[in-house]
């Protein structure tokens, strides 16, 4: 005997429903997940327009789109990415770049140097506001320009650039991560010129940009991989995942729960308080590398009281650098007072001299310099906690030797705005990545009435920075920046700190994933078990 | 009615006038420059002053407030100046998130808290009662985002029910974008339910002392037909106060929640515009959170006179 099954309620169909349409939603996610990759991003991006309304997650998202003519190999150095041979004039005028064959926009036009030319016209065009082009122009007051008279093509895939005198930074200006001379299709922009989307030559192309969500890329089918091992931004860009999405999640602890609960695979810049909890999770995979940003305390030399350097001395003393990066970095950094950070192949044992801490020389100094009390502000920010932690600590280690230090916490617009002003006596700051230590020296060293932001305004740095960018020998170089190191640990015109470590947090199944100096992640070469081996 | 809801609509012209210039002005009284922000600190103080000068802020406060204020009678409110995103388009996106969710929460808040209050308040005392007042307390104690990220590591984390972050439009996919509106409307729900309650709680105390209700019992009514016919009415017309402010306050933003949860809501587009100093955004946030309360309050005026007699419009 066989029993009917109750009728439903109308209740319990709806609940049925439901129930169904969720568990649909589930596998429609999961159809969708097949080879694509999720990557959590603090902050949505500017643009899509490379180098002109730009951050650092801005940079992550268009390296994977676009390339330049060169790019940085993972040691930092210049490396040929569109181009596929370079060469220089014995006068150091003309660079040429051979165009690597098989080069496809991503609307399947060939790369060619017509386009090149293009691009270049469009960057030094004012109009289109590329952040820049002072690099490059006769009319800006940029130390060490690479002024370029001409860019022509004498063949179809060769472009030639002059410049009107050599320049060392020439091609590390080409291979800027914030500006990226990225080679893109002249239908990037439309009839008036103005800007539609990239269409690059990466091996990614630019698909969806739901503002305030996410980012996503596709697979660039016909990507022309340059040949050889991935290296940094140039090398070979093997691509397994067939769409990337980069997820804005502006909280911490949000995006840590995401990864845990599989809702994103990788999470770049995983604050280093919560490395230990998910360096227990068997399900999560950590990649880890020391950064070229440098954090430092930069002092307003121009300040009546700070611009004694006895001063400025007593709070090298004060400070004690082993201490702040130990809990800031949980000892995954060292302490770096050079502008060369640690990892450059020119940061030997003459850049790890500083003033080692001591209270009694601090207090020895202060009475030195007759002071008597006066209040020295800190200033520093909440954004960017590694800044606020620093600037803290700094106080307490001042308070120790008797100087009488105060926070003055900003929002960090406020405090980046006073940095442009060099409205600040102290600032617990940081810089972004430079991969050429003489560009950080350039950006470091000036005449304060000209840039508020020249931290360095001494005759002798004046006069090495000028050696410097006249250098064309690599031991030339290394030699003015123990110079220029040595000169700083005399002035202290800025007290450096580290340079930051980064982690990035996967999915223990992600693989391909390699942490680098620049910070940017790179998802090409990333895949999961059964992404290789078939026709990608 | 008609003449008042006239009159009150006409009254928000000057309100969201006032607001237009308070906050144009005070959103440049705040430090921080966002040209300074646009451009980080790879640029120099040359570009800074041609991205000052592309955005318009080289021009005097005066102009920049004419310029911003024609387009705001045309109905443009301008273009973000960190994205170039339009702005009205991008508030009126950012506002249907934000509803969804804050709708909802409302919803279900309501539902749970009319009944829960009226029924502390009948048992008052009980053990009922100082149960439904502990859970009050404990809700109200613990903070949305503590209460977010608990409901994302249980129901995201350990049991992998619902999505943890993230976000699909219910018009897009109408399953997905329920999955994504749960955990949020959840953690929104629980303060905001403790509050209704606890208001309703109360009120319905005092009405329940009235001389009416001793009268309504003393005819031999059933006492749920003394506690919602009788008493409810008098008693929700405070709390029907309460919510509307609970309303507008969540519609202008339920900044927290969206953070914790990356909802593209109104709240998370306004504080980020904030601290980027990105003024079309929050000039333009700001007078639509302006208007939400206009409008609440006005719904909740209308709304009044059906639960409370004694008001006149």
């Amino acid at each position: 005997m066989t029993t009917q099954p109750e009728p439903m309620t109308p209740q319990l169909r709806c609940l049925t429903l439901i129930a169904n349409l969720l568990l649909l939603a589930g596998h429609a996610t999961a159809i969708a997940e097949d080879r694509h990759l999720r990557v959590a991003i603090n902050t949505d991006i500017r643009s899509n327009n490379p180098g002109v309304a730009r951050d650092a997650n801005t940079d992550t998202v268009i390296h994977h789109i676009v390339e330049s003519l060169v790019g940085y190999g993972a040691d930092l150095r210049v490396r040929p990415v569109l181009a596929d041979s370079i060469s220089v004039s014995d006068d150091g005028l003309i660079y040429r770049f051979h165009i690597r064959p098989g080069v496809r926009f991503h609307n399947g036009e060939p790369l060619t140097a017509a386009e090149v030319l293009w691009n270049w016209q469009r960057f030094l065009d004012p109009e289109t506001k590329w952040q820049c082009r002072r690099w490059y122009s006769a009319d800006s007051e940029e130390p060490g320009k690479s002024v370029i008279v001409d860019v022509r093509a004498p063949q179809p895939d060769t472009v030639e650039f002059e410049l009107a005198e050599p320049s060392v930074l020439f091609l590390d200006r080409l291979a800027n991560v914030q500006c990226p001379a990225a080679i893109v299709h002249p239908d990037s922009v439309d009839a008036n010129g103005e800007w539609r989307l990239p269409v690059g030559t990466g091996p990614f192309e630019f698909s969806e940009w739901k503002r305030g969500q996410y980012v996503e890329l596709r697979r660039f089918a016909d990507y022309h991989t340059p040949e050889g091992t991935p290296d940094g931004f140039a090398g070979a860009k093997p691509v397994y995942a067939d769409s990337l999405r980069f997820i804005v999640s502006p909280d911490h602890a949000s995006t840590k729960a995401a990864l845990l609960g599989d809702g994103i695979d990788l999470y770049p810049g995983v604050p280093m308080n919560s490395l230990a909890e998910l360096k227990a999770e068997k399900d999560i995979a950590l990649s880890e590398s020391p950064l070229l940003g440098w954090t430092a305390l930069l002092v307003q030399t121009e300040d009546s009281l700070l611009s004694d350097p006895r001063m400025r001395r007593a709070i090298a003393h004060a400070i004690d650098r082993e201490q702040i990066v130990g809990f800031n970095t949980y000892g995954h950094a060292s302490p770096n007072s050079s502008a060369v950070p640690v990892g450059d192949p020119a940061h030997d044992a003459a850049h790890d001299a500083w003033y080692e801490p001591s209270r009694e020389k601090a207090r020895a100094l202060l009475r030195e310099a007759g002071y008597a009390g006066e209040i020295i502000e800190i200033q520093t920010n909440r954004k960017y906690s590694n800044m606020y932690d620093n600037a803290v600590v700094i106080q307490a280690m001042l308070h120790s030797v008797g100087i009488n230090a105060r926070l003055q916490v900003l929002d960090w617009a406020s405090q980046l705005a006073n940095y442009y002003a060099g409205k600040f006596q102290v600032s617990a700051f940081s810089f972004s990545a430079l991969a050429n230590p003489t560009m950080r020296y350039a950006k470091l060293i000036g005449p304060k009435d000209r840039r508020a932001t020249y931290q360095w305004d001494s005759e002798r740095a004046n006069e090495l920075l000028a050696e410097l960018l006249a250098a064309d020998d690599p031991e030339h170089s290394n030699t003015i920046y123990r110079q220029l190191h040595e000169v700083m640990r005399d002035e202290v015109p800025i007290i450096g700190l580290y340079n930051a470590h980064s982690v990035t947090a996967m999915r223990a199944d992600v693989s391909g994933y390699d942490s680098w100096p620049m910070g940017l992640s790179r998802l090409w070469g990333v895949y999961r078990p059964g992404w290789r081996g078939d026709n990608h | 009615m008609i003449a008042f809801t006239i009159k009150r609509l006409l009254q928000t012209v000057p309100t969201l006038l006032l607001v237009a210039v308070m906050v144009f002005t005070m959103i440049r009284l705040v430090p921080g420059d966002p040209a300074v922000v646009l451009v980080g600190d790879i640029n120099d103080p040359v570009i800074l002053e041609e991205v000052r000068a592309q955005m318009g802020l080289d021009e005097s406060m005066v102009e920049q407030f004419r310029l911003w204020f024609v387009k705001v009678i045309d109905g443009d409110l301008g273009v973000s100046l960190m994205n170039g995103e339009e702005v009205l388009p991008a508030l009126l996106q950012r506002f249907a998130v934000t509803a969804q969710v804050v709708l909802l929460s409302m919803m279900f808040a309501v539902a749970i808290a009319l009944p829960t209050g009226l029924l502390a308040a009948s048992r008052h005392g009980s053990a009922t009662d100082t149960g439904i007042v502990f859970l009050l307390v404990l809700s109200l104690s613990i903070p949305s985002f503590w209460a977010g990220i608990l409901l994302m590591l249980v129901f995201g984390v350990k049991l992998g029910w619902l999505p943890t972050i993230g976000y699909v439009s219910v018009v897009e996919n109408v399953a997905a974008g329920i999955q994504y509106l749960i955990l949020p409307v959840i953690a929104l729900l629980l303060g905001e339910m403790a509050t209704v309650t606890r208001m309703m709680r109360s009120t319905m105390l005092e009405v329940l002392g009235f001389d009416y209700i001793t009268h309504a019992r003393a005819k031999g009514l059933k006492e749920s037909t003394v506690l919602w016919r009788h008493a409810f009415p008098n008693a929700f017309a405070p709390t029907l106060t309460v919510l509307g402010l609970i309303l507008a306050s969540l519609l202008g933003g339920a900044a927290v929640i969206e953070t914790v949860f990356t909802l593209p809501g109104l709240g998370r587009f306004l504080v980020d515009g904030i601290y980027a100093r990105d003024y079309p955004v929050v000039q333009g946030a700001l007078l639509l959170v302006a208007f939400i309360y206009v409008i609440a309050n006005l719904v909740v005026d209308l709304l009044y006179p059906i639960f409370d007699p004694r008001v006149r419009l």
